[in-house]
């Protein structure tokens, strides 16, 4: 028998508070990975560096495949927002210097949650937020930003 | 070893343009090609009918020195592919349009890379890519990524490489809540620098960087060292060395200073062999309400018509939600001495020639300060408008980074320049 680890019951106890107290604001971000990937946590810190373009490594010895909302999306202002407190103008300058320097190419963009969720759920290397409205069993979440 | 590099930075360089093209013609959300792009629209006027300035040494101005709005000085559009074959493997292309005196589809290539990410901590690029001496030399065209509307003049101007065609390596680790990368580059570049009427074909060979970052919360901490030799000759030149030349032969007996001086400047004005050196340390602030950057460098060149000396600039700014404004203030000091007349060539008549070597060694040095104040409105998530005006006082014989009449170079000038422009990505 599979034994219940931590990561599935907070998806499972986050589904069930989105699912029970509809209509209470808005839901919270879920930051998510494949589902048997070797990440089981991460802190806002290895976050915020993993999407300013600083690593794509948070110590399982493998390149995340980081994906994200489309660049103008309000579920992206949100996330920097709550993340580390970059307005959305300010990342997307900040971007543009690593962009088209070359220095470090972009998250994948894909258009909405459950794009970002069928590529984590394919893709063993993968990283996404998502709200937490659309999260289910597939995928582990590593942090959960309020 | 100079041949393998630069075979290998044609062959990434190959591969980075055409791969994409062939991979796919349609690049959308979450696609393995993604095409995006940067561009500045922007108007500049200056209050001087004898002065005109550049924003780079491949630019010349079209209507020379004389006053009115210039569209040219700043505006620009590039357009970069990216193409991820694999998690650690992509292709990068970049073509950008920008005013410059040579403007081909080579010059036009900013980038064009193979980039390959064996382990997390190490990144190779093959073929060609920025160069990485300077805080903002990487990504000078992209106006968007920085508050100001252009980088300062004294520091960036007469930079005169842009790109890179060779290999370059990144380490990156972490130490405490710090992120540090070393950064090493080898190759070679080129660029189309205006003399006249005519275009000076600037060649290096042997180009070596090494830089070190250190990117913590607030701060990116950066020193670089770089060096190159310069492998192309000053061709509109070349006559005047060979009048000087004869002139040292033809005089060695009779007026022996007027040889010596003769030989001094045709030795001086040879630029093809010569070195040229980069040193530069910079830091950058960001808390997001206040923002600030500073750097300072110094140039050696073992060519008197090399430019040398030291730079520095330092500035600040606050940011009121969309809106910000700066202040900054730029100097460069030349590190070569005015050359004046040491012997009288009028007992020969040949004082116009004296006058004319005397006046192309003078005239690439840069003896200048700016002080600029502007501000940025980010009116939309992915564009801004700025507004900025540049008060430059340039020091006698330090025009280098100007187009003025002759008559002005001896002399101290003041000058204002007012730029708006409007920097987008998409």
């Amino acid at each position: 028998m599979r034994s219940l680890r931590p990561s599935f019951l907070l998806t499972q106890l986050l589904c069930a508070m989105c699912l029970s107290a509809p209509g209470l604001g808005r839901a919270d971000i879920a930051v998510i990975v494949y589902r048997d990937s070797p990440v089981q946590a991460l802190s806002a810190r290895q976050v915020s560096d993993l999407y300013l373009g600083r690593t794509r490594n948070v110590g399982s010895g493998e390149l995340l495949n980081i994906y994200e909302h489309p660049v103008d999306s309000a579920m992206r202002e949100r996330f920097f927002h709550d993340l580390n407190g970059m307005a959305l103008k300010q990342i997307n300058a900040y971007w543009a210097r690593l962009r088209f320097s070359g220095e470090v190419l972009p998250p994948i963009s894909l258009p909405d949650d459950r794009a970002l969720l069928i590529a984590v759920r394919r893709d063993r290397n993968a990283i996404a937020y998502v709200d937490t409205s659309v999260l289910d069993d597939s995928v582990r979440v590593v942090m959960v930003i309020k | 070893m100079k041949n393998s590099i630069k075979h290998l930075a044609h062959w990434g360089l190959v591969l980075a343009l055409l791969l994409p093209l062939c991979a796919a013609v349609h690049a959308g959300e979450g696609d393995a090609l993604q095409v995006s792009g940067f561009g500045t629209l922007g108007v500049a006027q200056d209050d001087r009918q004898d002065m005109a300035t550049i924003r780079d040494f491949s630019q010349r101005p079209h209507d020379g020195s004389q006053t009115g709005p210039s569209w040219q000085l700043d505006t620009r559009l590039g357009v970069q592919m990216e193409y991820r074959i694999s998690p650690g493997t992509a292709l990068v292309g970049q073509v950008v349009a920008r005013d410059s005196a040579q403007a081909d589809a080579n010059s036009s290539v900013e980038l064009a890379y193979l980039a390959l990410q064996p382990v997390p901590q190490l990144g190779v690029r093959l073929g060609r890519f920025g160069y990485d001496a300077f805080l903002m030399s990487d990504h000078r065209n992209v106006g968007y990524a920085y508050n100001w509307v252009r980088p300062p003049g004294e520091f960036y101007s007469w930079i005169p490489i842009f790109s890179v065609d060779g290999l370059d390596g990144t380490y990156r680790f972490d130490a405490g809540e710090a992120q540090w990368s070393i950064k090493a580059q080898a190759g070679v570049s080129r660029v189309g620098v205006p003399i006249g009427t005519a275009i000076f074909d600037f060649e290096t060979r042997s180009l070596r960087s090494l830089s070190v970052t250190r990117q913590s919360d607030l701060w990116r901490l950066k020193a670089a060292y770089s060096e190159f030799g310069v492998d192309s000759e000053v061709t509109a030149l070349e006559p005047l060395r060979a009048v000087l030349e004869k002139i040292a032969s033809a005089t060695q007996k009779s007026s022996p200073n007027i040889s010596a001086e003769a030989a001094d400047l045709s030795r001086q004005l040879v630029f093809q062999g010569g070195r040229v050196s980069y040193a530069t340390l910079g830091t950058v602030y960001d808390d997001g309400r206040w923002f600030a950057q500073a750097e300072l460098g110094h140039s050696t060149s073992t060519s008197s018509i090399g430019t040398s000396g030291n730079m520095a600039y330092v500035g600040a700014g606050r940011r009121w939600g969309d809106w910000a404004a700066f202040a900054r203030y730029s100097v460069a000091q030349q590190g070569n001495t005015v050359r004046s007349a040491s012997a009288d060539w009028r007992v020969l008549g040949l004082q116009n020639v004296q006058a004319k070597a005397i006046g192309a060694l003078n005239a690439a040095r840069i003896d200048q300060a700016t002080l600029s104040l502007g501000g940025r409105w980010d009116f939309h998530k992915q564009a801004a408008l700025k507004l900025q005006w540049d008060a430059t006082q340039v020091n006698p014989y330090g025009y280098a980074l100007w187009w003025h009449d002759e008559q002005i170079g001896a002399s101290a000038s003041r000058v204002n320049l007012l730029s708006a422009t409007l920097d987008f990505v998409f």
